[in-house]
């Protein structure tokens, strides 16, 4: 049931809807329709209330503060120089504490002559403001109640390569993160230089950070480097947005979002390994995480000074990385002028959506935005294209894991100590991560051995993480794990999920074609009830793109997670359920990996 | 009746213009003409921040390098020096995705020896070569510009306003009659130059 509140939100988002998306007639028509049905049927799952990815009802205001001729020294920058700038964006009228969110962007160039040197030849004439290319998510967030600084990072750009390979990559910007965090400890004592608008206005212990490629990386590591120096400001949200992960750093204890583009043509391993590695490496963390895939979006249009727009200097050096990628650049999928690429207001409208309802949801507590983060419904109309994958791992208190695929005991006997067995399965090992004695395990899950194919597989010569691979060469294999009678009580979950991918250069996989499989529940009684995959979730697709050009990042093999209602296996008893089987009928054969099972909220 | 709704939003996706229909003569142009819009009321220039302020951000120091062990003061050193040509070419005219036009070879006398690590080994040097490439504009990208020589990965390469530089101190990686390439990522495409290596006696 609607609160009231929720009720007019929602009026106001089905009015905007129909504003922007109903112009020609038929569409009109078809979102009048489906407007109508919104309103007389607001229980129905597949449709959300409210639009993350519209503007907030607040007024904001823009200020920046410092300069690149204002320097600072940061402990892991030796003798190089690093400004102290940003942009801030607020809510016009400030009445109580706001949650801060910072922003970080990655490498590019410095200096509007192509170099990547700090300071540049002409001081304050020619610098590149690649802080200033999140504008459009800054204001709309501080539109919610937000406070939302862009951090200028040209000075670690310029000495960013030699720390590549320090101890910590990333930690120059953690520390330039840190640096700005506290000079807003001091912006909230009063001590802001623009008349003391700030004090108490700043919510330090409910902090989000958000950083894209290199900036990525900054975040990941600054949330565990504020965790080294005491935790004095409260992160509660870490969003690396295509970000590098030359550090493999393990990320616990904080709602993570990485989102990333199938198309990105620089960071072609995803950063999907934040996810990867901090499922299961504390037993105590009941923290959430996501991935976010967005195809057809590549890696610079998420900041528009990186974005070749003809409203951008060409001195900014904005391009398309994947079409200067000479890789990648014909590939049919994600070429310039392929139909499946979004052009850059599209791609941002992609993170305009999903980073206002990644941070709403876990810095704001609108829990009405965590079902398009978890992939319970489709992209808001906001995204401007159905085409992104979310997936989800909910916290230890959320979950009830049956089989992680982590090892090779896993083939045999899951993580609740139930038998794991298999029947007309012609493929049946682990690939992707630590190789495993005893059992079939293979580094690669797909023999491209392309490590930009395979995003949660092995990178930087360091495993990636191991999943199982299931093929079947003609109708009817199974795959089933035994849940032990004493975790055999799943009333308090509500779904049963896993993630999955396609093998795409499978034969036994139809090229372009969605895979689907059987998912049975049996309880004590020897009672079954089972549903397809295809009925609840768009996960299984055929990856695109094309394996036979030379080095094509793409097709890539990415674990999808696929959430079915507890709900769609009916005459159960859910008190005692005894099997979690899958039936590979739908399809005559076919290939998959699958790793994650488990009951989860 | 739940089928309906996801029917006739499953069309609007699939067929609105909004979604796929995108002309690819037109991708580059934002369409946010009709987009609801965040109401700025408004953008307030640059304001300092008091130098007092900024003595209290220091961060504690921790394992900082300094002097010639900084590896940035090193490559800025060796970016500035002056360096005696041991070899150039000549090619001007543009080659290829990233118009690589032709290089230059300097050797650089450092001011101390410096220890640093060739292959596994740390080792005491007093001579770096830096090696200039000419062309571009060379993208400033998360994947860092490789350069190889005859196929061997030498150094990362450094966008300057002059060219792609790449510095090493170990002159046995420049092979006379050796072809120049560049590549970003490991798994990139090399980009060739046009002319190959060549010096006069021995570096």
């Amino acid at each position: 049931m609607f609160t009231l509140k929720q009720r007019r939100n929602s009026e106001i988002t089905q009015k905007r809807v129909q504003e922007r998306y109903c112009f020609p007639l038929i569409w009109r028509c078809l979102c009048i329709f489906t407007i109508f049905i919104m309103g007389n049927l607001s229980s129905a799952p597949a449709i959300a209330a409210i639009d993350p990815g519209l503007p907030g009802s607040l007024s904001v205001m823009a200020k920046q503060y410092g300069s690149f001729k204002t320097i600072i020294k940061l402990p892991s920058s030796g003798s190089a120089q690093v400004e102290l700038l940003a942009r801030v964006w607020h809510p016009s009228s400030m009445t109580r504490s706001y949650p801060l969110i910072i922003m970080l962007h990655g490498q590019h160039q410095t200096c509007v002559d192509g170099s990547r040197i700090f300071p540049c030849n002409r001081q304050n004439t020619n610098n590149v403001p690649n802080y200033l290319g999140y504008d459009y998510l800054g204001k709309q967030l501080a539109s919610y109640g937000y406070i939302v600084v862009s951090v200028s990072a040209n000075g670690v750009n310029a000495t960013s390569d030699p720390f590549v390979q320090a101890k910590y990559p990333g930690q120059t910007r953690a520390e330039l993160i840190q640096t700005h965090l506290n000079l807003w400890k001091n912006f909230n004592n009063g001590g802001d230089p623009w008349g003391g608008i700030f004090r108490g206005r700043v919510n330090l212990a409910n902090v989000g950070t958000i950083g894209h490629s290199r900036g990525g990386e900054g975040v990941a590591r600054h949330y565990n480097y504020n965790k080294q120096l005491g935790s004095p400001y409260g992160i509660k949200a870490v969003l690396p947005l295509a970000p590098v992960n030359w550090g493999r750093h393990q990320i616990n204890g904080v709602p993570l979002a990485v989102m990333s583009g199938y198309c990105d043509g620089d960071v072609i391993d995803l950063g999907f390994r934040y996810f990867d590695d901090a499922r299961y490496a504390s037993t105590t963390d009941n923290a959430p995480r996501h991935t976010i895939l967005v195809m057809g979006a590549n890696h610079n249009y998420f900041n528009t000074v990186w974005t070749d727009e003809p409203s951008n200097p060409a001195g900014y050096g904005g391009w398309d990385d994947w079409k200067n990628n000479p890789s990648a650049a014909p590939d049919p999928q994600c070429r310039k002028a392929s139909i499946y690429r979004l052009i850059p207001a599209k791609q941002r409208a992609t993170a305009l959506a999903y980073v206002s309802a990644f941070f709403q949801a876990y810095l704001g507590q609108r829990s009405e935005f965590l079902p398009y983060l978890k992939g319970d419904l489709l992209p808001p109309p906001s995204a401007q294209t159905n085409q992104i994958y979310a997936s989800y791992h909910p916290g230890v208190l959320q979950r009830r894991t049956i089989n992680t695929t982590m090892t090779g005991t896993q083939l045999t006997r899951n993580n609740l100590g139930g038998a794991v067995q298999k029947s007309n399965l012609t493929t049946y090992g682990l690939c992707g991560g630590a190789l495993q004695s005893g059992v079939t395990s293979q580094k690669n899950c797909e023999p491209s051995l392309i490590d930009a194919r395979e995003p949660h597989g092995w990178g930087l010569n360091l495993p990636g993480m191991n999943q199982t691979i299931l093929g079947w060469s003609t109708p009817g294999g199974l795959y089933y794990n035994t849940i032990p009678a004493a975790s055999g009580n799943i009333s308090k979950f509500t779904t049963l999920q896993f993630r999955a991918a396609v093998n795409f250069s499978d034969p036994r996989n139809v090229i372009g074609i969605p895979q689907d499989f059987k998912v049975w529940l049996m309880d004590s009684s020897n009672k079954w009830a089972y549903t397809t995959v295809s009925k609840y979730s768009r996960a299984l697709f055929f990856p695109p793109g094309n394996p036979n050009l030379l080095k094509n990042p793409v097709p890539k093999l990415t674990a999808n997670t696929v959430r079915i209602p507890l709900g769609a296996f009916t005459g159960i008893d859910k008190t005692n359920i005894r099997y979690v089987l899958f039936e590979f009928t739908q399809k005559a054969r076919g290939a998959i990996t699958v790793t994650d099972l488990a009951f989860a909220n | 009746m739940k089928n309906w709704i996801l029917i006739s939003w499953l069309a609007m996706y699939v067929f609105s213009p909004l979604t796929y229909g995108a002309d690819p003569s037109t991708s580059n142009v934002q369409d946010s003409s009709n987009s609801p819009e965040v109401q700025i009321e408004q953008i307030m220039e640059s304001v300092p921040i008091p130098p007092a302020l900024l003595e209290d951000l220091r961060l504690k120091t921790e394992n900082s390098k300094t002097g010639s062990e900084d590896p940035y003061y090193r490559s800025q050193v060796v970016m500035k020096l002056p360096g005696k040509i041991v070899a150039s070419g000549s090619n001007t005219k543009p080659v290829g995705d990233l118009k690589l036009k032709t290089y230059r070879l300097e050797e650089i006398t450092l001011p101390e020896p410096w220890e640093v690590k060739i292959g596994d080994q740390d080792q005491l040097v007093t001579r770096a070569w830096r090696l200039t490439i000419f062309g571009g504009p060379f993208p400033v990208r998360n994947m860092a510009a490789e350069v190889w020589i005859d196929n061997k990965f030498i150094a990362y390469g450094d966008n300057t306003d002059k060219g792609l530089v790449a510095v090493v101190y170990d002159s046995s990686v420049f092979i006379n009659g050796a072809e120049i390439a560049i590549s970003y990522g490991d798994n990139g495409i090399k980009s060739k130059l046009p002319e190959r290596l060549f010096y006069k006696g021995l570096l």
